[in-house]
């Protein structure tokens, strides 16, 4: 059989999956614990002997290769002028491209700025402002303000196309690298991140991870293709469109870790909002992540207590074993329970990350008053009410009931939330999406035959 | 090729389903027994209905009347008033009216006391409604506010039992009534009546609707009015099962195009169930009074010509001289229905002189381009995962998405960013034709003042609310003229714009302004330019330049306090090219 070898380096495990090229299928997976602080492929390749063995008979590896997110991940800062505009889309870009945002720098920038940037010790900073033929003076300003605090990054600039040389000049002389890209806004109402990001990710692979020193071999750099969270949007882009339709306006994907809560959304469709209805703020990306930093069930478990105490109070019940659970969880982040209330905990723990983080993702429509007192009713961010298909990943969920804390978690959206309705929650199981990301790049039909395999037969439930 | 679009949001989770509403309807419908009115004795016919399709086979024409006095004991009266005259002066009486209701009447019979009163007739009780039919020999139709509010099943049960056989009106689903925010209540309100009304379609009851109630009245094209009736005949007739009747025609002057949409609005409908009505031109007249008689004779006439050769069996409305300065009087209705039966003396002869074809071609042109839009719109709902043979769901999405949006997505015309609404219009309706001709004016000013004037000045543009002509106006000539125009769109708040203005390095910013919030907006628009460090940037304004203030019944005009706050007011648009212009001169650092 002919299989591909595609690998997730985390922070904790390696994970391995065997994928037979001719039938899309999973036929065989493995992990083991990421070996950070010696030689990381010794984990890998253990791994891989696992998943080929698993496979049951002998196997042709036709294709290797692995998403990273260990070491840190991808450390970034994202500037723009305004948010909204060229803030937004450069952020977007960056946490497309799978960043670990550390810093935002937004507007006017000044000392206090340039001091901000160069304490984030970003790995890539991420260069916008002004529209393709708009701002030239501030955007200049911008970069003139931060260009000897840029310490060891590479800087890709996707600003005003009119001033994009003068600000790379500028960089030039104390950056790693600069690249220029097309502005990530080059219009009013019009995003374009897919060249920046692209731009990140190629860094990601030649620069930065090599960076992290986390291997003595150049065969760790030969693997590793992407940052993972972005090989799980690449996978959310595919899935959307493989559904056949039954995705509806697109795909949602929620990944609840030990630090964050990650979400995903691909809109293939624009959602119109109603008569009568204001628009607040500008278009977005139609395939847009967000990572919740405060939300997990490891390290930020406390953050899960401070951002959603109240109703897990009245899950658990009200005392201090609640709160000592959680920071117990802080302190020890390997810590896994199976059974027992400390289970119990972490389940409900995950339906309150699944909830704030789409809830905070997801836009609004509300009733607000605007100039002159005037009420109206107003839709802002994005509007995911007509995604049909939710796909749920999480160590926690992959065991039952993964389905019913989704649904649960989409039961306490409230009306106003633009959050997916009358969607099928399926539960990725085995990983599928970070491998099929992975896939994408060189077999694209395989990568979408294994999502449609994979993630309909793992349909566990129809949620209403 | 466009984005696909998405409807599914725009509908509530937990929306019941429409069909059990209009079973229910039926169900309780069925019990109810039609009582004979007047009118309908003195035919000897079952239903208007019934009797109108015998007129029109007998090449007789009916007329309908509008009267909406300040109460139902004024309005009764005045009905006795002109059937009397009618027989004075020795011609038919008019064979129907319109009841117009007041507003209340839309709410449910338990709340319509304690909201607040307007001007019109309120039905309270069964003898009210009793009053209707048997105060003199003409047939009521249940127009205004009966069916379309969340008092809709009330009023369909009354107005079946009082022997009213036409009711309405269905496009008035779109409408929102005071203090009633369910709209989900509405439209299952609507279905459950509409439910009433399936129940008695073998009896000749029918579910009329008045296009120009609904978003038809502020459409661009012509094609999408036949498209949008379409529309609801599949709901009405295919869903719901009662007879639709399509009535129409307010909004238009020019008779040739008005022969051609009413000949378009029969012609889908397999059963030709007869228009409750056609209205008269209501835009055609002026303040010269007595030159308005030229625009009700021609209207009219054409109107009725129509009605005879193709035996539709509809009822034309003379619209009243005087309606637009006044309330018409009983007399002024009296006399405009003298002068719609005197006018059926010339018919033969006219009719005899018309060109039919040319009018026959623009109305299948009409149906042609309506189909597009209805199997667009039934496309768009489809695939968007909303269940199209639920009335209610089809209702509720529809009336969300509003009539820019529906015309946008479904228009019939093909795509042309010269028109307001991306499309240019298979026939434009009066509107837009004004609007293109200032269009025109616009740009011929523009050349004839020297071209390429504001040359390369950045302009960021914007309007407070949801008007579209003035922007799309402003955005042609001032291109035109030679500026960058950046469009930060409609309905934006200040800050949205100065964020826009601080992106584009903006020369300066034009506001377009017709909701009533001139003062407010340009203090905060002047504030956030100011910690923007923008307060430089010279702002304009335009459009109606008031604002609602307190203690005042009509908004107060602001424009000495615009200047005040250094923004421009502006009259015109060739005002605000000839002051870019002088600007452009003047400053040093501008493009020139």
């Amino acid at each position: 059989v002919k299989v591909a070898i595609l690998a997730d380096f985390g922070s904790t495990f390696t994970k391995v999956m065997a994928v037979d090229l001719a039938e899309g299928a999973v036929v065989g997976r493995a992990e083991e614990p990421t070996s950070l602080g010696g030689e990381i492929l010794d984990g890998y390749e253990s791994a891989v002997r696992s998943a080929l063995a698993d496979i049951g008979r002998p196997a042709d590896v036709r294709v290797e290769a692995a998403a990273s997110s260990a070491g840190g991940g991808l450390r970034m800062v994202a500037i723009g002028l305004e948010p909204g505009l060229t803030t937004t889309a450069a952020t977007t870009a960056a946490l497309n491209a799978g960043a670990r945002l550390v810093g935002v720098l937004t507007g006017r920038l000044a000392q206090a700025d340039a001091l901000r940037l160069a304490s984030l010790a970003p790995e890539i900073v991420l260069f916008a402002g002004g529209i393709d033929g708009g701002q030239e003076r501030i955007v200049i300003e911008n970069a003139t303000a931060l260009a000897e605090s840029l310490g060891e990054a590479h800087v890709v600039v996707a600003c005003n196309k009119a001033v994009a040389k003068s600000v790379s000049a500028i960089f030039r002389a104390s950056a790693r690298s600069v690249h220029v890209v097309p502005n990530v806004l080059p219009e009013i109402g019009v995003t374009s991140v897919d060249e920046a990001r692209e731009t990140v990710s190629r860094l990601f692979i030649t620069e930065v991870i090599a960076g992290k020193r986390l291997s003595g071999s150049p065969r760790f750099a030969r693997l590793v293709r992407m940052a993972t969270p972005d090989a799980v949007l690449r996978a959310a882009v595919l899935a959307a469109g493989a559904q056949d339709g039954a995705a509806g306006d697109g795909i949602v994907v929620t990944d609840v870790g030990g630090a964050t809560t990650d979400v995903y959304s691909v809109l293939m469709r624009s959602p119109v909002s109603g008569f009568g209805t204001r628009r607040h703020g500008f278009a977005r990306a139609p395939g847009i992540r967000t990572v919740e930093g405060d939300l997990g069930l490891r390290s930020n478990a406390p953050g899960v207590l401070q951002a959603d105490g109240r109703w897990l109070e009245g899950q658990i019940g009200p005392g201090r074993w609640l709160a000592d659970a959680c920071e117990r969880r802080s302190t020890q982040p390997a810590a896994v329970f199976s059974d027992g209330p400390e289970r119990e905990l972490d389940e409900q723990l995950a339906v309150s990350c699944m909830f704030r983080a789409l809830e905070r993702h997801c836009g609004t429509r509300s009733i607000r008053r605007g100039v002159a007192g005037r009420p109206s009713l107003v839709e802002q961010g994005p509007n995911l009410t007509g995604c049909r298909t939710l796909v749920a990943g999480g160590g926690i969920l992959r065991h039952v009931p993964g389905d019913r804390l989704v649904a649960a978690a989409l039961a306490r959206l409230p009306e106003s939330a633009l959050a997916p309705r009358r969607c099928r929650v399926i539960v990725d199981r085995r990983y599928v999406l970070g491998a099929a990301g992975l896939l994408a790049q060189a077999q694209p039909e395989i990568a979408k035959t294994l999502l449609r395999r994979e993630l309909r037969e793992e349909v566990v439930d129809e949620c209403w | 090729m466009t984005t696909p679009v998405s409807l599914a949001g725009l509908l509530p989770s937990d929306l019941p389903d429409g069909r059990e509403a209009v079973a229910e309807g039926r169900a309780e419908g069925t019990a109810l027994e039609i009582a004979p009115s007047l009118y309908l004795q003195q035919k000897g016919a079952g239903s208007e209905r019934a009797w109108r399709e015998r007129a029109a086979a007998d090449g007789i024409s009916c007329t309908c009347i509008n009267i909406g006095l300040a109460t139902w004991p004024d309005t009764r009266e005045a009905l006795g008033c002109i059937y009397e005259d009618s027989l004075s002066r020795g011609i038919r009486p008019p064979d129907r009216f319109n009841i117009l209701a007041e507003r209340r009447m839309g709410l449910p019979k338990a709340l319509r006391l304690a909201a607040p009163q307007e001007t019109g007739p309120l039905l309270m009780t069964q003898e009210d409604w009793w009053e209707t039919t048997h105060t003199v020999p003409i047939q009521p139709e249940a127009a205004d506010n009966t069916i379309g509010g969340p008092g809709s099943h009330d009023n369909a049960v009354d107005a079946i039992q009082a022997g009213i056989t036409h009711i309405g009106v269905l496009s008035q689903y779109m409408w929102r009534w005071p203090y009633w925010e369910d709209e989900t209540g509405q439209v299952m309100a609507v279905l459950r009546a509409a439910g009433v009304l399936a129940a008695h379609r073998s009896h000749g009851v029918c579910f009329d609707s008045y296009l120009e109630d609904g978003y038809p009245g502020v459409f661009h094209d012509y094609a999408n009015y036949v498209g949008w009736a379409m529309l609801e005949r599949y709901v009405c007739e295919d869903l719901i099962g009662a007879a639709y009747s399509c009535s129409w025609g307010g909004l238009t002057s020019d008779p040739v195009t008005k022969a051609a949409v009413t000949l378009a609005l029969r012609a889908f409908r397999p059963e030709h169930v007869p228009a409750g009505f056609v209205q008269g031109d209501t835009i055609g007249n002026r303040a010269d009074i007595e030159a308005n008689a030229g625009v009700v004779s021609t209207d009219v006439l054409f109107m009725k010509a129509v009605d005879l050769r193709y035996r539709l069996g509809g009822a034309p409305i003379a619209v009243p001289v005087t309606e637009m300065e006044r309330i018409p009087t009983w007399q002024e209705v009296a006399q405009v229905h003298a002068i719609n039966r005197r006018l059926e003396e010339y018919l033969p002869s006219v009719a005899s002189a018309i060109d039919w074809t040319l009018i026959e071609a623009r109305r299948d042109t009409l149906v042609d381009g309506g189909r597009r839009f209805f199997e667009a719109a039934i496309a768009a709902i489809t695939s968007s995962g909303i269940d199209v043979t639920d009335p209610a769901q089809v209702l509720l999405v529809t009336k969300r998405l509003g009539a820019a949006a529906c015309e946008e997505l479904f228009g019939a015309g093909v795509p042309d960013e010269d028109y307001p609404r991306g499309r240019r219009p298979v026939m434009e309706t009066d509107l837009v034709h004004q609007t293109m001709a200032e269009r025109s004016r616009l740009l011929e000013f523009v050349h004839g003042s020297g071209d390429s004037r504001l040359g390369g000045m950045r302009l960021v543009l914007a309007s407070t609310d949801v008007h579209e002509f003035a922007k799309f106006l402003l955005d042609a000539a001032l291109t035109e003229a030679g500026a960058r125009v950046i469009d930060a769109g409609v309905n934006r708040d200040p800050e949205d714009i100065v964020s826009v203005a601080v992106e584009s390095a903006a020369d300066a910013i034009v506001i377009t302004t017709h909701n009533g919030v001139a003062r407010s907006f340009a203090q905060v628009l002047r504030k956030e330019l100011r910690s923007a460090r923008l307060g430089e940037v010279p702002v304009f304004m335009g459009g109606v330049l008031n604002e609602d203030v307190e203690g005042s019944e009509i908004p107060v005009d602001v424009r000495a306090d615009l200047a005040q706050l250094g923004v421009a007011p502006l009259a015109t648009v060739e005002e605000l090219i000839g002051k870019l212009a002088g600007f452009a001169c003047a400053s040093p650092g501008a493009p020139t």
